[in-house]
């Protein structure tokens, strides 16, 4: 039986199958299918790639009608024309060009990547054959005076391929594509010679191939036909630029740069690891003057967001392909009935004991504030553990990254299958398998961490990577002694610097964000002058801190100084914030009503 | 082919050079307790600069006991100089020996997997050709897991692909993933996470190709648990050996042929150094496939592993000769 909740590589599936499963976000994410070179920015698994697949052609053609009856637009009535040039982990980027630091890095990775990306191009386009029966000529005219034209401009031998005659737009599109691959081929093959046989004296006489004199112009004539959507753009997606080398994210940068964004857009995906925005000649590139950016991560964590109903949307559309049930998520990912029996005799003592005949909402608001706190009270220190069972906390607690849910999702659907069953995911199967997520999230992940940043620079007596952990480790243990206080607002994630973080602390907090560990976004501050930063804590880890992941969320504001000091002393940060937790006045942390939910 | 280690003297002969690495595990000293100091010509000792105390420990031993002079250090987590170093110092010893065929020995049981295929690919590079007689040994683990709690490593921090094997991979085709699976559940998850192949072939050691046969039930559930995981992707499955490298370069090269028109073929090998070597000798014979390799944030250095009573040598010098020497788009200076 197929798991429901395998993360589906995109690239691997039909344009229908596709366009059942997606979920459209593109309300949430309106930049992206927009006009203009665009930066798409999330964790890896936030959902980029099934973005890009949904705006390729062969999806964007399909109109589902009532009774899911699917009809197709013909593709030149599509708003936009899309390419997708996906980049894997190990495609271009490899060693052994590490031994070129002169300018031929920049001529050979050019080359590379135009090729690269033009192979691409051309093997999408041999896709579409079905629809370009009446265009043979056209796109044999395209072959022989664009193609060829520009190629030989490159310095590649044309002769053997000037006479060719075909009989498809296919067998065309692909024949360009089998010399871009060449082209890549032959280059990479001299290239990598030279650098495993350092002593080897041949010299390089193949083509050299650029973007502004052969990828631009070429597309630009590609644009000219007439299947292509007249007056709309093309889109090129490439997906996972983060996987480009450093010449050759600064050559993409470049071609950002030259803004042809009105024909050509350039839609760039990355995991949060692009490597710079410096262009070859060293110039920065900027939004929104360049490009926009959209950050998948920040959009999911704003107030009144669609995560969730996307999530559920997602899941039932899942399991109805898969399993062929329909079933409400909160069935399929049941909470444990115990606890929740047990915290529901909680919220009624809370509604009595909070009951006030003026304010009818105290009861009810009470019981939804304390009831979780109050029953991490009666199990604290006894051998029961807090159960983190439950579609809605599993949602909360991936965080808005998509990946966050599938992946622990997919490790319980293969455990509830062990036992032969798939009509629901048993609540403890879920507990014990999004415990160990979390706990993997922050310890395995920071063991890599320590390799990139472990270094302790002199005069220092932690390394970044010291400072990260601490900040965690202190902000999880300040959030986990709120939620155990008795304050009015116990579930908070978030803190609000009132002032600017000084160098130190501003890298320490990036990082955190590198890493997925922090949501950054920005929050209206006190006075009502203008705004302050916000880190969220993510949610992945509630169950590593032993934090309710649901519901309404606080934020408590800080000056920087005060968080700086978790950098070097978590225990002390705790302390320090916490001692003043029944005594301080109560606005420093959010009320029910200031509507923010995190 | 299993060498009793009181044999394994006799059997390499006179050694021209002899080429080792010092681990933390005692093991990657075991080959060098059954040589016979005489009986070699030339030595060099690989080393990490940044290692264990435990590797340190071990490494002046073997210094000691062979009485090496040549010491080469290497950098961490750093292909390209690693290659150089490795390149100019092999490069540099067999100009100085003058003999028409030199017989070049590699113990490849401390070496990691990358610097082990770095090794091979220096070793078949083609200046050598015809001039080396190549041995690879390989003192193996006996027991690698008294039961399922034992880790070996921890974390995957950097997924690349190794330097000298990075395969001429065709832009236009699809991507798939050969795994040669090991004890390292964990590790095969990731790789397979970061590569997003679209198809998978998984491979699983054989009853008659594992070292110790009792592991064959743990080995398969970890396997199982990887299986169906990835069922969507999963093209093939195969089996493979740990003890020789003939089954396992015929099993690859038969799923080369089968896929290399539809595919890119990208291999990880993540069994032990036997089928890693068959990994390098499918790759060299086979330039289109690229081999990467995983590096752990971790390894369990406490745990010492017993080794067999005997050693895995391998003659591969037969595999070098036909190796390929087409350069398309190569023009010798004239």
């Amino acid at each position: 039986m197929k798991n429901p909740f395998e993360v589906i590589t995109p690239e691997g599936i039909s344009a229908e199958i596709l366009h059942d499963l997606f979920v459209d976000v593109f309300s949430d994410f309106y930049q992206v299918p927009k006009m203009g070179h665009t930066f798409l920015n999330g964790p890896r698994g936030s959902g980029k790639s099934m973005m890009f697949r949904y705006m390729m052609p062969n999806c964007q053609r399909i109109i589902k009608g009532k009774d899911e009856v699917t009809s197709y637009k013909e593709m030149k009535d599509l708003d936009y024309f899309s390419l997708y040039i996906p980049i894997k982990l190990t495609d271009i980027n490899i060693k052994e060009f590490e031994r070129f630091k002169n300018d031929a890095n920049v001529f050979i990775n050019e080359h590379l990547l135009t090729s690269y990306v033009a192979s691409k191009c051309f093997s999408e386009l041999a896709e579409l054959e079905d629809d370009l029966t009446s265009y043979t000529d056209e796109v044999k005219a395209l072959y022989s005076d664009s193609f060829l034209w520009y190629l030989d401009l490159a310095g590649f031998d044309i002769t053997q391929f000037k006479d060719i005659n075909l009989n498809t737009t296919k067998e065309y599109f692909s024949f360009m594509m089998k010399i871009m691959d060449r082209a890549f081929i032959e280059c990479k093959k001299y290239w990598v010679n030279q650098a495993i046989n350092p002593n080897n004296e041949s010299i390089y006489n193949g083509a050299l191939c650029n973007y502004l004199d052969f990828l631009y112009p070429l597309l630009k004539d590609i644009k000219k036909l007439s299947f292509i959507p007249a007056n709309k753009p093309i889109y090129l997606l490439i997906d996972d630029a983060g996987y480009l080398n450093l010449t050759q994210t600064q050559i993409l940068n470049t071609w950002v740069s030259y803004r042809t964004s009105g024909e050509l857009s350039l839609k760039i995906s990355t995991q949060l690891d692009y490597k710079s925005f410096k262009t070859v000649s060293n110039k920065t590139i900027d939004s929104p003057h360049d490009y926009s950016e959209v950050n998948i991560a920040d959009i999911y964590t704003t107030p009144q967001n669609n995560y969730y109903k996307r999530v559920d949307e997602m899941v039932k559309k899942r399991i109805k392909k898969y399993l062929g049930k329909e079933i409400l998520s909160e069935a399929f990912f049941p909470v444990d009935l115990e606890q929740q029996r047990k915290i529901e005799v909680i919220k009624n003592k809370l509604k009595v004991q909070f009951f006030n005949e003026e304010k009818d909402y105290a009861g009810g608001d009470a019981s939804r504030r304390y009831a979780t706190s109050e029953y991490f009270k009666t199990i604290s220190g006894n051998s029961t553990t807090y159960s983190y069972a439950g579609f809605e906390n599993l949602v909360s607690i991936s965080s808005g990254i998509i990946r966050h849910f599938l992946e622990p999702a997919s490790n319980m659907f293969s455990n509830a299958m062990m036992n032969n069953t798939s009509e629901f995911i048993s609540d403890s199967v879920q507990n014990k398998v999004i415990n160990e997520y979390s706990r993997r999230f922050l310890e395995e992940e920071f063991v890599k961490i320590h390799e990139d940043h472990g270094q302790v620079s002199s005069g220092e007596r932690y390394s970044k990577a010291d400072k990260l952990y601490n900040l965690i480790q202190g902000l999880g243990g300040v959030f986990k002694k709120i939620f155990m206080s008795n304050k009015s607002e116990r579930v908070v994630f978030s803190v609000a610097l009132n002032n600017l973080p000084d160098k130190e602390l501003n890298e320490i907090l990036e990082l955190a964000v590198q890493y997925g560990y922090l949501h950054k976004s920005t929050i209206g501050n006190k006075q009502g002058t203008g705004r302050n930063k916000l880190y969220i804590l993510s949610r992945t880890l509630a169950p590593y801190f032993k934090l309710d992941p649901t519901g309404f969320k606080g934020y408590r504001f800080m000056n920087s100084e005060q968080l700086k000091i978790s950098l070097t002393n978590p225990v002390r940060f705790i302390n320090e914030t916490s001692k003043s937790f029944d005594s301080e006045i109560e606005e420093s942390t959010l009320t029910l009503f200031d509507n923010l939910e995190l | 082919m299993k060498v009793k280690k009181e044999n394994i003297a006799e059997n390499l002969g006179i050694i021209d050079l002899l080429l080792l690495s010092s681990g933390f595990e005692n093991r990657s000293k075991e080959l060098s307790n059954f040589l016979i100091k005489s009986k070699i010509k030339n030595l060099i000792i690989f080393h990490l600069d940044d290692n264990y105390h435990l590797a340190n420990k071990n490494k002046d031993e073997i210094i000691s006991k062979l009485n090496i002079k040549e010491i080469v250090e290497y950098p961490k987590n750093d292909a390209y100089a690693t290659y150089n170093i490795l390149f100019s110092c092999i490069t540099k010893k067999i100009k100085n020996i003058s003999k028409h065929k030199i017989k070049v020995v590699v113990d490849v049981t401390a070496f990691s997997r990358e610097i082990l295929l770095m090794l091979i690919k220096v070793l078949t590079n083609e200046i050598f050709q015809n001039r080396i007689e190549l041995s690879l040994v390989h003192s193996p683990v006996d027991n690698y897991c008294e039961n399922d709690i034992l880790w070996l490593t921890k974390g995957v921090r950097e997924i690349r692909p190794v330097f000298g094997y990075s395969g001429l991979m065709t832009p236009s085709k699809k991507l798939l993933l050969i795994v040669l699976n090991g004890f390292e559940d964990e590790r095969t998850e990731t790789i397979i996470d970061s590569f997003e192949p679209h198809a998978l072939i998984l491979g699983n050691p054989s009853l008659e190709g594992s070292i110790n046969p009792n592991l064959k039930t743990l080995v398969d559930e970890k396997y199982n648990k990887i299986k169906s995981k990835f069922l969507g992707i999963l093209k093939k499955e195969i089996e493979f050996s740990c003890i020789d490298i003939q089954p396992t370069i015929d099993i690859l090269m038969k799923v080369n042929d089968e896929f290399k028109d539809e595919y890119n073929i990208v291999i990880s090998p993540l069994n032990n150094k036997t089928s890693t070597i068959a990994v390098a000798i499918t790759a060299i014979l086979q330039d289109d496939i690229q081999v990467s390799y995983a590096s752990a944030n971790q390894y369990n250095i406490v745990k010492q592993l017993s080794p067999t009573d005997y050693f895995l040598l391998y003659d591969v010098t037969s595999y070098l000769s036909p190796l390929s020497d087409v350069k398309l788009g190569v023009k010798k200076k004239v």
